[in-house]
């Protein structure tokens, strides 16, 4: 155990101080209750977190006071399933994170149980509480890890992961502490908000979430959307079509700018493509690019230029199965089902010659910075969090503590080695690989992208280095890879994907070595096995210390420094000793596009040799701006997304409370009728302005509208040449008639109809204006920025167009819903067939659509029929597959609903 | 035939046919060469006429309804024949046939009815074509008896076919 002596002179003047002094007492009290909690027995440990759960939410104790008692039961808990006895350290981590604050710990300081002791805390309260981790299989490892401990406190676990079932789902949700990645939640969220009844919803509320990496869910992954979206129509022929035209463009006649990410044609690129698009057809004669037709054109070819300049494979995205599955820049997983929007996607789809998945519209979509607002406390951990804590405070209103280490770090950060060239940098990456897998120091190479670790793996053959390449490719055997990356002599080439989470153990993985043994000679005692791995393990692990521990390369420098840090921190895990160094060319990505010039003079002043790499404080310093300046950028685009979604934000969460009222309340007559007497005053407003007189009044406006709207034939007329009659008393009798006719419904329906076909009527439609006006919004986005042309300020004009186009889109709901239930009416024996098979129909085609190649059966039009048919003389080739002869105006057979000659059998 | 017989003529009752109606009943006209932007001028074409017939009775007594049906497909004779355009025309008439035996009334309605629509047929694909663009194409005359004939065989061939197998 670590004095707190120690402690309290490594955190001695910081900003923490005050924090940490106040939670020194706390974990003090903790300490004291250890021996108490040790006493208890298995079955005491469990009766203690009932009796908490009971004097929290029955007593009306608030969790600040349970903590103490709390933290020190959970560890006891620990230790008995575990065996693992949490830090002082860790108990600080649990509580900061209690407090709402994100807390920054090193690698290998036991975060994964940190998390336990806040979880468990706030699940006393019983409204559920997330843990959010970066990927599935650490969702899963940690459910099952530490789900152990919570069994032993007598908590449920869930975890959630995709393509489970609602039931599943639903049932993970419920548990008292649910493992999840941040994905699934913020999807699960969205579709819950789609759903038709509250019993379908899966989450039950927001309360409290610890988000691990959270630097990584908050920061980087804040600028991407969570969208979910349905297919619109079909174009993938122009797709293709266009992708063969792509290759033909010369180097002039585009410009690509590495550093905005962006491509755009010149001038000859556009006089060139109009010519081209003109002869194979796709332009019709006589049209121009620039004309306001040619616009789906123009973004064809625009997201058909950027598919092959600024996407390449196996870099950005990878082929697999038929798809194209996008690789996160930041982890360097596949990210399978994401997809690209605006027709990108299907722009790289024609590329590669996979198949082309149709367009999607969006029918939701929230960003991770506003899902994780929406709980009442949220508190996160990672390794890296200090160098963005400004962003934390101003957004999330996250405090980021620094957490000191149980031991001190023991890892050498050397200074950067910067080459001339790349191929000087890779000699000298592999001299220096070569050497350290010499003296047996077990290695872990960091590289940017999958190609490059595939282009480092072929090198290292090429000098004969054995070595494991650990990328999305490899992404099964990842655990294996992992495993060993510590043994004695290990070289291990990875992507980004070995940056958060991975545990690289000196000498290796005991577990995973004890199961291989266990594996290949399922005969031997399984006590025996381990204690003769252990001794071993003990012995590789001594081996591999004395070579100086985990060597950590990096070849390149990513845009962020929390990433590299991220790299740093494999090595030097809990007081191990390590090293790490970042080998740097003048010709890599960060260094051409963002490093100085001055750095270009320093080094030709200094006079590099070939394969000389020049180490230097001052270039370390250079880099660093480098990095800091593509921080800040992306800082303030983040600042900016999330001004323009908080307007979004706030709509959304409007709507979606107002969906959840719908969906809870029992009968909503009363709101129906609210909104019945809403559009009863707009419509007299609009025809019968106040201070109007009668013979002002636009009745047989106002009669169509009446008709239109309320499905009411009042006689307007005949009020209106009625003395003293004004708006009020038209008001008054429309709203009596409109009511009746109603109440005459809810009769003709039965009550309980009637409240079913309300809700249904109301939720439809608030989900399909919903959708209409994110649409909108999407719109008003992409152009607003030309307001800033007008000297007007962009932001502020969304912000009031977009209110302004919320109040209409709330009008437009309640006019709709009121026309709905006016016109809603019992069916007819034969209306509801024909409703059904309409139904069938639709059914059929979506089906069909689907599944385009698999031939329905045919429809009744080309059964046989008595009278002969003759098939001429100068009959020509017969038609293919097996409808026979279908004309051309029939509908297809395929059941598309499209004639014969615009589905199937078009010709090209 | 009646001089012949010499027999008068009310020993088998005077065949009665009248044209009641006709018309375009479906039709379709696609035209790649415009679609697609084809160099057109002085392609060979490839002509193909695919004729088939269809008779069904109407719910008025004597009354029949005689569709025939035209499928002519123009393909580029050179290369890579593709389709140059594709005309389908349903074309039918309404007839009042009484006093036609029982067994003669089949070959009646399909070859007797279609040779008195054929003309117009025949005008209709001569316009649509020139229309699109393409030098008129006057479809060489049907001889129905002959196509009669030859799908009587095709079908006692489909027959004895089928036969071994039941």
């Amino acid at each position: 155990m670590l004095g707190l002596g120690t402690l309290a002179r490594k955190i001695f003047g910081t900003p923490n101080d005050r924090k940490v002094k106040s939670v020194r007492s706390l974990v003090a009290r903790i300490n004291d209750l250890e021996p108490e909690f040790q006493a208890l027995s298995d079955e005491g440990i469990k009766q203690k977190t009932a009796e908490f759960q009971r004097r929290v939410q029955e007593g009306g104790e608030s969790l600040d006071d349970l903590l103490p008692e709390a933290f020190a039961n959970c560890r006891e808990g620990a230790r008995r399933a575990l065996g693992l006895r949490a830090f002082d350290v860790q108990l600080m981590g649990g509580i900061f994170l209690h407090q709402g604050n994100i807390a920054e710990m090193k690698t290998g300081e036991g975060k994964t149980l940190v998390a336990t002791f806040p979880a468990y805390l706030n699940a006393l309260a019983g409204k559920g509480v997330h843990v959010v981790t970066v990927n599935d299989y650490l969702a899963k490892r940690d459910a099952e890890w530490m789900g152990k401990v919570y069994a032993q406190l007598g908590l449920a676990t869930g975890v959630v992961y995709p393509f489970q079932s609602d039931e599943e789902k639903k049932a993970a949700y419920a548990a008292d502490i649910t493992y999840a990645t941040n994905n699934e939640l913020g999807f699960d969220y969205l579709r819950d908000n789609m759903k038709a009844s509250k019993e379908e919803m899966r989450q039950r509320g927001h309360f409290f979430a610890i988000v691990d990496e959270v630097d990584s869910i908050l920061i980087d992954e804040a600028r991407t959307p969570l969208i979910i979206s349905g297919p619109s129509q079909d174009r993938s022929d122009l797709y293709t079509k266009v992708d063969k035209l792509i290759p033909e463009l010369l180097e002039e006649h585009y410009k690509l700018d590495e550093k905005t990410r962006n491509v755009t044609f010149t001038e000859e690129g556009n006089e060139f493509l109009e010519k081209r698009l003109l002869e194979t057809g796709l332009l019709p004669e006589g049209q121009s690019l620039y004309d306001p037709e040619s616009t789906t054109i123009v973004h064809h070819v625009n997201q058909g230029l950027r598919a092959h300049k600024l996407f390449n494979r196996d870099q950005q995205y990878i082929v697999r199965d038929d798809e194209i599955m996008l690789i996160d820049e930041f982890t360097g997983r596949m990210m399978r089902g994401r997809r690209l929007s605006d027709g990108l996607h299907q722009a790289i789809e024609a590329k590669e010659g996979v198949s082309i998945q149709p367009e999607n519209v969006t029918l939701a979509s929230v960003t991770f910075q506003n899902y994780f607002r929406l709980y009442e406390k949220l508190g996160g951990m990672t390794g890296t969090a200090a160098t963005e804590a400004e962003e934390f405070m101003e957004i999330y209103g996250l405090g980021v503590v620094e957490v000191p280490t149980n031991r001190p770090v023991a890892r050498a950060d050397e200074h950067d080695a910067v080459y001339r060239t790349a191929r000087e940098k890779h000699d000298g990456i592999v001299a220096s690989i070569k050497d350290a897998h010499e003296r047996g120091q077990p290695i872990l190479v960091g590289t940017t992208s999958i190609d490059k670790s595939e282009a480092l793996s072929d090198l290292l053959k090429t000098a004969g280095i054995p070595h494991n390449v650990l990328n999305a490719r490899q992404h099964e055997q990842e655990a294996q890879i992992v495993a060993d990356a510590g043994k004695l002599g290990a070289v291990t080439i990875a992507t980004n994907m070995a940056g958060r989470g991975t545990d690289i153990q000196l000498g290796g993985n005991v577990e995973m070595k004890v199961m291989q043994a266990l594996a290949a000679d399922p005969a031997a005692h399984p006590d025996e096995v381990r204690a003769r791995i252990e001794a071993e393990h003990a012995e590789e692990k001594e081996r591999v210390k004395e070579a100086g521990g985990l060597f950590v390369l990096g070849t390149e420098r990513h845009e962020s420094r929390r990433i590299d840090n991220q790299l740093r921190g494999r090595s030097g895990r809990q007081g191990d000793p390590g090293r790490s160094a970042f080998f740097l060319s003048l010709e890599d990505d960060l260094m051409r596009i963002f490093g100085s010039d001055r750095l270009d003079k320093v080094l030709s002043t200094l006079g590099m040799k070939e394969g000389e790499a020049i180490v230097h404080p001052w270039v370390n310093k250079s880099l660093e701006k480098a990095q800091a300046k593509v921080e800040a950028r992306n800082f303030d685009i983040r600042k900016q997304l999330l001004k323009f979604d908080d307007v979004m934000n706030d709509q959304r969460k409007a709507i979606f409370s107002q969906r959840l009222e719908i969906m809870e309340t029992e009968d909503l007559s009363e709101i129906a009728q609210d909104m019945r007497y809403q559009v009863i005053d707009d419509l007299i407003d609009q025809h019968m302005p106040p201070r109007s007189y009668a013979d002002q009044w636009d009745i047989e406006g106002m009669h169509r509208a009446v008709q239109d709207k309320l499905g009411l034939d009042a006689p307007l007329a005949k009020w209106a040449q009625e003395e003293g009659v004004d708006q009020d008393v038209v008001r008054e009798r429309l709203c009596e008639a409109s009511d009746r006719q109603m109440t005459e419904k809810a009769e003709a329906f039965g009550p309980e109809t009637m409240r079913s076909i309300e809700k249904q009527i109301l939720l439809q439609t608030i989900d399909a204006k919903w959708r209409e006006h994110l649409l909108t919004l999407e719109h008003l986005r992409s152009v607003v920025g030309f307001r800033g042309y007008a000297q007007r300020d962009p932001l502020s004009e969304y912000k009031t167009e977009a209110f302004a186009l919320f109040e209409s889109m709330l009008n437009s709901l309640r006019q709709d819903v009121t026309q709905k239930l006016a016109q809603v009416r019992p069916l007819s024996e034969e209306e509801q067939q024909a409703m059904m098979r309409q139904f069938l129909d639709q059914q059929r085609a979506a089906a069909a659509a689907e599944a385009p190649v698999a031939p329905a059966p045919q429809p009744a039009a080309a059964a046989p029929q008595p009278t002969p048919e003759l098939v001429g003389a100068e009959a020509g080739e017969p038609d293919p597959a097996a409808w026979g002869n279908v004309a051309r105006n029939d509908p297809c057979p395929c059941g598309s609903g499209l004639k014969y000659k615009h589905c199937h059998g078009r010709l090209d | 035939m009646t001089d012949a017989n010499g027999a008068p003529a009310e020993a088998a009752p005077q065949i009665r046919m009248q044209v009641l109606a006709q018309y375009v009943r479906d039709m379709s006209f696609e035209n790649m060469v415009a679609q697609k932007g084809l160099q057109g001028g002085d392609v060979q074409p490839d002509i193909q006429v695919q004729v088939s017939l269809d008779a069904r009775k109407r719910s008025v007594e004597h009354q029949y309804e005689v569709i025939t049906k035209f499928k002519v497909t123009s393909k580029n004779k050179s290369g890579s024949a593709e389709t140059l355009f594709l005309l389908e025309l349903d074309y039918g008439g309404i007839f009042h046939v009484e006093n036609v035996p029982e067994d003669q009334l089949h070959p009646f309605l399909l070859i007797e009815c279609p040779r008195l629509l054929f003309p117009f047929v025949r005008r209709i694909i001569s316009d649509v074509t020139r229309d699109g663009g393409f030098p008129p194409l006057n479809v060489d005359t049907v001889d129905f008896l002959a196509l009669y004939r030859m799908e009587l065989a095709r079908r006692a061939e489909a027959q004895k076919a089928a036969q071994p197998v039941q």
